[in-house]
């Protein structure tokens, strides 16, 4: 097993790792424009230091953070790109689009155990590696593992939060690039699989404008897709192999999917919007009701619109408008229970009150 | 005069201009989607090959456009990028900003006669150049004025089908275009620089879909002229860095209504840009008329793309009255209510507004679905 550690950081993989620090860079500076503390980068190759100062920029307009001053000395010697292409791989639904769809380029499949998945938690990682083992050998990859503490601390659950500076919505870019970094002598490009459309990118910690900007002479970092949620699973579908292997559950509960989250009810939804009534990857769980009680972020209201659809049977398609309706109107889900449904009422309310006085221009 | 011409589109400048038609790519790739139709694009470079699809897929995504088939070869003969750096210059708040940031590295101020000011209009675009020419000189640049005709006229050929092209002429509407224009007469330009700054138009934590943008703009890049989005800086914190150089403060024309000739000092834009101005504790600026007061303000209707700009004005510094007029603006827009005026018919319609809205969300929880 090989590590690298930068303090108290590690990375570790069977395979071979960076031998320079390099690696680190990403999660010092992002920790530095949180905390607004000025800081020394040590070695940063040319191409990587020539948009240092724009990463900054984005994570401080979009954390929000400290503008802070820079410091580094650009590297003479650098590492020559490697051979191999490399995508990482967590077994959802993004993951698996990119996966198909540069079938012929890709040559590695880079699964992360402490990325949304605690080390602590084995028994879960266990399943997904099974199964990424699985994808690997069907689509003829190899599969490269590795372990990290960038998340979650060794030992703790995570339930306990962890120890990232900020967000993780935000932050698990910087933990990507530091992975890919370290992986450098396994390849010279790789893809990471879009999270949103390019309709509606929304600031996040991979996006099309940020991930192309980790780049440095030996690895090239490509943003695959911008393509609509349903489109992704529009291809997915036509692969039974891919679709039966689908990880997209973020419970951990030490099965593939629970079926009852937001992120089970949504796929789901967006499987039965495409005509598959039953797919081995998920239980028998959707019903309407289980729809309605789901409650959105309005940045994801897009993907359920793109689900409204004639295929979706009547009953799943009205729920997901009621839930689509209640996140653009802010009320908690109707889920049938009076209590839930005098509580809709009051927030209704209130919510009216706000628009009646609006002309006092008080807010 | 020299001029290149690519099936109706026309790029001309006293300057010398590129001799392959790889400028015209971005208006025909914007073309392809708008129409829904594949176009030939011709030759295009290795670098701007790797990246047709990627900003086809984002106009297409942006304007709602057709998933089009997209052809072109890959020119063999990379020509070596030229010496030089410029900056789109239109005196407005962006470019003053990127001019000042890059003083020593930009040798060339580019301004275009067919973007905001028609071709047709002669006497303003007059006027306009020679405030540019006077800016240029005493900054010390090369002014490079460039004639289209992309934005202002329409070519009989091919014959155009698709209803949201803007009059006169432009695919998928000029704010979503105007980026890919920037893009060809860069390209036109290629033998004066090998860099082209674009001043960026929002700030990184404000982006929505727009013709400039950081994510599209250096896609557009060849090898033999780099393209850059420049800024992502707030208006604000870009007025703040203007503020320490009067003699740019006093070149100001940021006006949409006097097509950047002069500033008239009632338009939203001109609204807004006093109001950063008084922000920053500049309370005269002889760029604009004495015209701000919170009345001025209140009246402004704002859209979706202006309302992020009038956010950085709230608690920034603004006198009382100001700031809670800069509320009122944006108040209204949130709440779609007609602008506070004065006048008590508008009184009147407001609070009938605000009545129909209230009623609305207070019959939201009945599930219509």
């Amino acid at each position: 097993m090989n590590r690298v550690t930068d303090r108290g950081f590690w990375i570790e993989s069977e395979v071979p790792l960076a031998n320079t620090n390099e690696w680190s860079i990403p999660l010092r500076l992002v920790e530095s424009v949180v905390k607004g503390n000025p800081v020394n980068l040590g070695r940063v190759s040319p191409r990587l230091a020539d948009n240092l100062e724009t990463i900054c920029d984005i994570y401080a307009a979009w954390i929000p953070g400290h503008k802070i001053p820079l410091e580094y000395e650009l590297s003479s010697n650098l590492a020559a790109p490697e051979n191999g292409v490399s995508l990482f791989f967590s077994g959802g639904v993004d993951s698996f689009y990119s996966l198909i769809k540069l079938r012929d380029e890709i040559d590695n499949l880079v699964l992360i155990h402490g990325f949304d998945i605690p080390l602590a938690e084995t028994k879960t990682f266990e399943l997904a590696l099974k199964q990424a083992r699985e994808v690997a050998r069907h689509f003829s990859k190899r599969l490269i593992v590795v372990r990290t503490n960038l998340h979650w601390e060794e030992s703790r659950l995570y339930t306990e939060r962890s120890w990232i500076p900020c967000d993780w919505g935000m932050y698990h870019g910087v933990v990507l690039a530091a992975v890919a970094y370290a992986l450098a002598p396994n390849h010279r490009k790789i893809y990471i699989a879009s999270s949103s459309s390019y309709a509606h990118l929304h600031p996040w910690g991979t996006h099309p404008l940020l991930d192309p900007l980790w780049s440095n002479e030996a690895v090239h970092f490509v943003h695959d897709g911008g393509e609509t949620r349903l489109n992704k699973l529009r291809l997915v579908i036509q692969h039974p192999e891919a679709l039966s292997q689908l990880r997209v559950c973020w419970e951990n509960l030490g099965i593939n999917n629970c079926g009852l989250c937001l992120k089970c009810v949504k796929t789901m939804l967006g499987l039965r919007a495409l005509g598959v009534v039953h797919c081995a990857a998920f239980p028998d769980t959707l019903t309407p009701e289980l729809v309605r009680e789901q409650a959105i972020f309005p940045r994801s209201i897009d993907v359920w619109q793109e689900m409204l659809c004639p295929e979706l049977p009547p009953a799943l398609n009205a729920a997901a408008q009621s839930v689509i309706h209640n996140c653009q109107s802010g009320l908690p889900p109707s889920t049938g229970h009076f209590k839930r449904g005098v509580k809709r009422w009051l927030y209704a309310a209130r919510n009216a009150g706000r628009a009646l006085i609006a002309p006092l221009d008080r807010t | 005069m020299n001029r290149v011409t690519d099936r109706g589109f026309w790029i001309e400048s006293e300057v010398p201009l590129a001799n392959t038609n790889e400028w015209s790519i971005p208006l025909w790739l914007l073309w392809a989607v708008s129409e829904g139709q594949p176009a030939d694009l011709g030759s295009a470079s290795p670098l701007l090959a790797s990246n047709l699809e990627t900003l086809r897929d984002i106009y297409v995504a942006w304007t709602g456009g057709r998933q089009i088939p997209v052809s072109y070869e890959i020119s063999s003969d990379v020509t070596a990028p030229a010496s030089g750096v410029s900056l789109f210059f239109t005196a407005g708040v962006d470019s003053f900003h990127s001019l000042i940031n890059h003083l020593e590295e930009i040798d060339n101020l580019v301004f275009v006669h067919g973007f905001d000011i028609p071709l047709a209009d002669t006497e303003i675009f007059a006027h306009a150049e020679a405030h540019a020419r006077e800016t240029a000189c005493l900054f010390g640049k090369r002014l490079i004025v460039v004639r289209t005709n992309m934005r202002w006229e329409r070519p009989e050929v091919p014959v155009l089908t698709n209803k949201r092209w803007e009059w006169p002429h432009v695919p998928c509407g000029w704010e979503m275009t105007h980026g890919a224009a920037m893009a060809a007469v860069a390209h036109a330009l290629a033998p004066n620089h090998g860099k082209v700054y674009i001043a960026s138009t929002y700030s990184y934590s404000e982006l929505l879909p727009w013709g400039s943008h950081p994510l599209l703009d250096p896609l557009w890049s060849t090898e033999a002229v780099r393209i850059v989005h420049d800024g992502g800086e707030t208006r604000y914190n870009k007025l703040r860095l203007l503020a320490q150089h009067p003699e740019a403060l006093a070149r100001l024309r940021v006006c949409v209504d006097c097509m950047g000739s002069k500033n008239c000092g009632l338009c939203e834009k001109c609204v807004r840009t006093m109001l950063g101005l008084r922000s920053i504790g500049v309370e005269r600026c002889v760029a604009f008329p004495d015209t701000l007061t919170p009345t001025l303000v209140r009246q402004q209707e704002l859209k979706e793309n202006t309302v992020l700009h009038w956010r950085e004005l709230l608690d920034a510094g603004l006198p009382p009255e100001l700031n809670s007029a800069v509320r009122s603006a944006i108040n209204s827009y949130k709440n779609g209510l007609p602008v506070r005026t004065g006048y008590f018919k508008r009184g009147v319609k407001r609070w009938l507004y605000a009545a129909r809205n209230a009623g609305k969300v207070l019959m939201s929880p009945i599930d219509r679905s």
